[in-house]
């Protein structure tokens, strides 16, 4: 490792690692819309690197390829600017104070009693987070996946109603999203958006579902508007995390590598598989990442001292985390890929069986 | 064969309005409510859309298929009227309803506010307080229901050909004046007005259909009609409706034909005159292949109502004669049955009318990927031609944000050109020694950044690194694109 175990060595192996890391990010984060930090932050931990620099390298990453997203978003008219800077006031807030535990744990880890600390006690901290939102996160996939909908129904507005009832003023009006929110759950929401997008590198997964269903934004302006906040909330960690000196920029290099590949493959897969399956794949793979990361905690627990076994169980369950993440990364790629393969066929098919019918 | 549509305000003396002006003209009224009675009796839950879109907050989102099938059973409905009689529909900006039909006369009714509060407080009986209240409640949900289903703001007069205001004017002096208008050939609705009328009824009855049967109601389809073959333009995930879909339009009344189309996108193509032999043809079907799109032709004919175009004025008074712009073209249909045969047939509308009628007749503009425009003016001079072509790109680009190509820039997008490898080279040599730079050095980017012996020098590398990292990003993804440009996949 080089500087005092912050940064892995890369050799050819592990940088393919990285590499493969970001295709499968990328295509996962084309296919659903998310910015790919749940699948990519676990695998770099997994690979020896730390929860801390895990998480400040993939924001940095993020933050690129959202300017780059944003600009067409907001060509179509997708972003509402407003919404996007006044949540950004208190997730800048969230950003800071996010930075600030990690570092601190990061510090107290490697002063932590009993066994060897290093970023132990940081990453047990990311790795309890990205369990607790994540499992949430993937249950409330799942069930709305399953759920049966009316005819041309879209998302619940029970929530946003419900706070539209609280009638906490002052309120703001957003005329892109068409929306009246109250300022304090506005703050709230950019702050949790803000703290968790800097703990573990994941936004999209608090901000869009946050903004379509507590504020009721229509999906396509929450998606817009989230990658405008996504350009700032990654802008701000990297350098939060850059001045920390957190920041692997060699992981972001190589991450970049697969994730900009990958995302034409995952966007083109949006365009053959039905909303449904798109839900319950996106659904099974973070919940498999959850389950992933779970596998790992007893690591950070012996490392800190709280538990006691063996040393040699640290490869055992670093290499079955491993597993279960590549495995919800690759059989993800794979039924993307497959499912883009199959509609290939099946419309070569068709056109040859369907011809003009006249009636 | 005449149609006029009202835009009513709340009780600003529309109604008597409407029925002098359809007496007068010998007109057939037709309300907004019977229409809206006839959809909600055919199963459409109308209750539900309204309540849904003007609730708040707005979920303007939800029930996005059901606002599509209720628009197609009142345009169904409405054009139906249209086919038979001269029509006034008394409703909310319904000429909307009808996209790209020219010579309709769209009129605009309101009154001022004192005299709507009077009117609400005379037969509602409620004080004044509450009248206005009243009054702000429905104007209120009125701009949200006209902006849900149209995206306009409906009072604005540029939808309007007249704005009357009853306050000022009597019933009947207004009713004289636009009577007069009426019987002008400007608003006499012509041959391919009828057959645009009578294309849309179909493809809005095929809309209905798909809609309310219960195989096929989750379909997102696109669909045009024309000359008795209805187009179907599906997407990739619901190609097993497709044999449903012919299954429930088989019996369609007017229907001799379907067509279904796969496609994850759609390409508008609009010229004058279309041409099976054309290179841009090929262009297009090339794009379209890639892309996997559907292609939707727009034949379109300008008329601009200059008074001094000489030609644009003769076509108009000779408007029941078959004009040179016949609605018929050999070369149109071949072009149509061509794509048809590749599987990427959008669809083929005729338009004769000024550029008000092509924009409202791009319905859904989000559902294109790009507009192509060529041959078009084709009357003008050549330096006219030109220029026009290059104002109307300009207007369609900045209405819908949409990527709008000519032929020989369609051809770029097909092809590198010298430039565009020499960028490619340039671009993939940035990336490669940014790359280079970064893993020669390791160590010392490392150390640099993260070091505590460089902590005075953090603030350099927080800037070096917030812009390394989007113009790699950046270089890197324009390079890849190019890559994929070159194996025909991007």
């Amino acid at each position: 490792m080089i500087g005092e175990g912050l940064f892995i060595s890369l050799h050819l192996s592990n940088a393919m690692q990285v590499v493969m890391l970001g295709l499968i990010g990328g295509t996962l984060s084309g296919f659903i819309g998310s910015g790919g930090a749940f699948f990519m932050t676990p695998g770099m931990m997994n690979l020896g690197v730390p929860g801390v620099v895990a998480v400040g390298s993939n924001i940095t990453h993020k933050f690129g390829k959202a300017l780059m997203g944003s600009k067409k978003h907001g060509e179509l008219g997708h972003v509402d600017k407003k919404l996007g800077l006044f949540m950004l006031l208190t997730a800048f807030i969230g950003i800071r104070i996010a930075v600030w535990v990690n570092s601190t744990l990061f510090q107290l880890g490697n002063d932590s009693h009993g066994g060897s600390g290093g970023s132990a006690m940081g990453d047990l901290y990311i790795s309890c987070v990205f369990i607790g939102i994540l499992l949430i996160v993937s249950i409330m996939i799942l069930i709305d996946a399953f759920k049966k909908r009316d005819q041309g129904e879209g998302p619940s507005t029970k929530l946003a109603e419900f706070c539209a009832k609280l009638n906490l003023p002052p309120f703001i009006k957003f005329t892109v999203a068409d929306v009246k929110v109250s300022f304090w759950i506005l703050s709230i929401i950019g702050l949790a958006t803000g703290y968790l997008a800097g703990t573990i590198g994941v936004g999209g997964f608090i901000g869009v579902p946050a903004m379509i269903y507590v504020f009721g934004i229509p999906t396509a302006v929450a998606a817009g508007t989230e990658l405008f906040l996504a350009m700032f909330m990654g802008a701000w960690g990297a350098i939060n995390y850059a001045w920390a000196g957190y920041v692997d920029l060699r992981l972001i290099l190589l991450m970049y590598l697969g994730s900009l590949v990958g995302i034409y493959v995952g966007a083109y897969g949006t365009k053959v598989v039905k909303e449904k399956i798109i839900r319950i794949v996106t659904g099974l793979i973070i919940f498999l990442c959850v389950i992933s990361r779970g596998i790992a905690v007893p690591m950070y627990l012996r490392k800190l001292g709280y538990i006691t076994i063996d040393q040699s169980w640290d490869t055992v369950f670093n290499g079955i985390s491993k597993g279960f993440l590549y495995a919800a990364g690759i059989s993800g790629f794979v039924v993307i890929l497959s499912a883009v393969i199959k509609a290939y066929y099946r419309r070569m098919k068709i056109q040859a069986s369907l011809p003009t019918i006249h009636t | 064969m005449g149609l006029i549509t009202i835009s009513r305000g709340t009780f600003s003396g529309c109604e008597k309005f409407a029925e002098l002006l359809s007496k007068k003209l010998g007109y057939k009224l037709v309300n907004r409510e019977d229409i809206t009675e006839k959809t909600r009796l055919s199963g459409i839950p109308v209750e539900k859309l309204e309540q849904a879109v003007l609730k708040p907050p707005a979920a303007t989102q939800r029930l996005g298929r059901l606002s599509e099938i209720y628009l197609a059973n009142m345009r169904q409905l409405l054009c139906s009227h249209i086919l038979k009689d001269k029509v006034i529909y008394n409703g909310h900006t319904g000429h909307m309803l009808l996209s790209g039909i020219p010579n309709i006369l769209r009129i605009r009714v309101l009154g001022d506010m004192e005299f709507r509060i009077r009117a609400v407080e005379s037969r509602l009986k409620l004080d004044r307080d509450k009248a206005k209240e009243f009054i702000n409640n429905i104007d209120n949900e009125r701009d949200r229901w006209t902006h849900f289903l149209y995206g306009i703001n409906w009072k604005d007069p540029i939808h309007y050909d007249f704005t009357i205001n009853l306050t000022e004017i009597p019933i009947e002096r207004a009713v004289d004046s636009l009577s007069a208008y009426a019987n002008t050939d400007e608003f006499r609705l012509t041959q391919e007005s009828k057959k645009a009328i009578g294309n849309l009824m179909l493809a809005s009855y095929a809309r209905v259909l798909i809609g309310m049967d219960s195989r096929t109601r989750d379909a997102d389809v696109k669909i045009t009609a024309d000359d008795g073959l209805v187009n179907v333009t599906y997407p990739p995930q619901q190609a097993n409706l497709v044999p449903h879909v012919y299954d429930v339009l088989k019996n369609l009344d007017g229907c001799r034909e379907v067509n279904c189309t796969i496609a994850s996108t759609n390409i508008l193509w609009i010229q004058e005159m279309f041409d099976e032999k054309s290179e841009i043809f090929h262009n297009v079907l090339a794009v379209a292949r890639k892309w996997d799109a559907a292609v939707e032709m727009l034949r379109w004919e300008c008329i601009t109502g200059q008074a001094n175009d000489i030609e644009n004025n003769q076509g108009r008074q000779d408007s029941d004669k078959i004009s040179d712009f016949d609605t018929y073209d050999p070369h149109t249909s071949k072009v149509r049955d061509m794509l048809i045969k590749e599987g990427h047939a959008g669809g083929c509308t005729t338009i004769k009318g000024s550029y008000e009628n092509i924009y409202s007749a791009i319905h859904h503009p989000e559902q294109y990927s790009l507009i192509v425009v060529d041959n078009l003016f084709l009357s003008k001079s050549e330096s006219a031609r030109k220029r026009l072509t290059r104002e109307f790109k300009g207007a369609l680009s900045d209405l819908f944000h949409l990527s709008v190509v000519e032929s020989n820039e369609l051809k770029k997008q097909m092809t590198l050109s010298f430039k565009d490898k020499f960028i490619f080279i340039g671009r993939l040599s940035a990336a490669i020694i940014l790359f280079l730079l970064v893993f020669l050095n390791q160590e010392s980017v490392l150390t640099f950044m993260a070091d505590e012996s460089y902590k005075n020098w953090r603030i350099v590398s927080i800037l070096g690194l917030v812009l390394f990292v989007p113009v790699f990003a950046y270089t890197f993804a324009s390079t890849m694109k190019t890559i994929l440009k070159i194996f025909r996949i991007d």
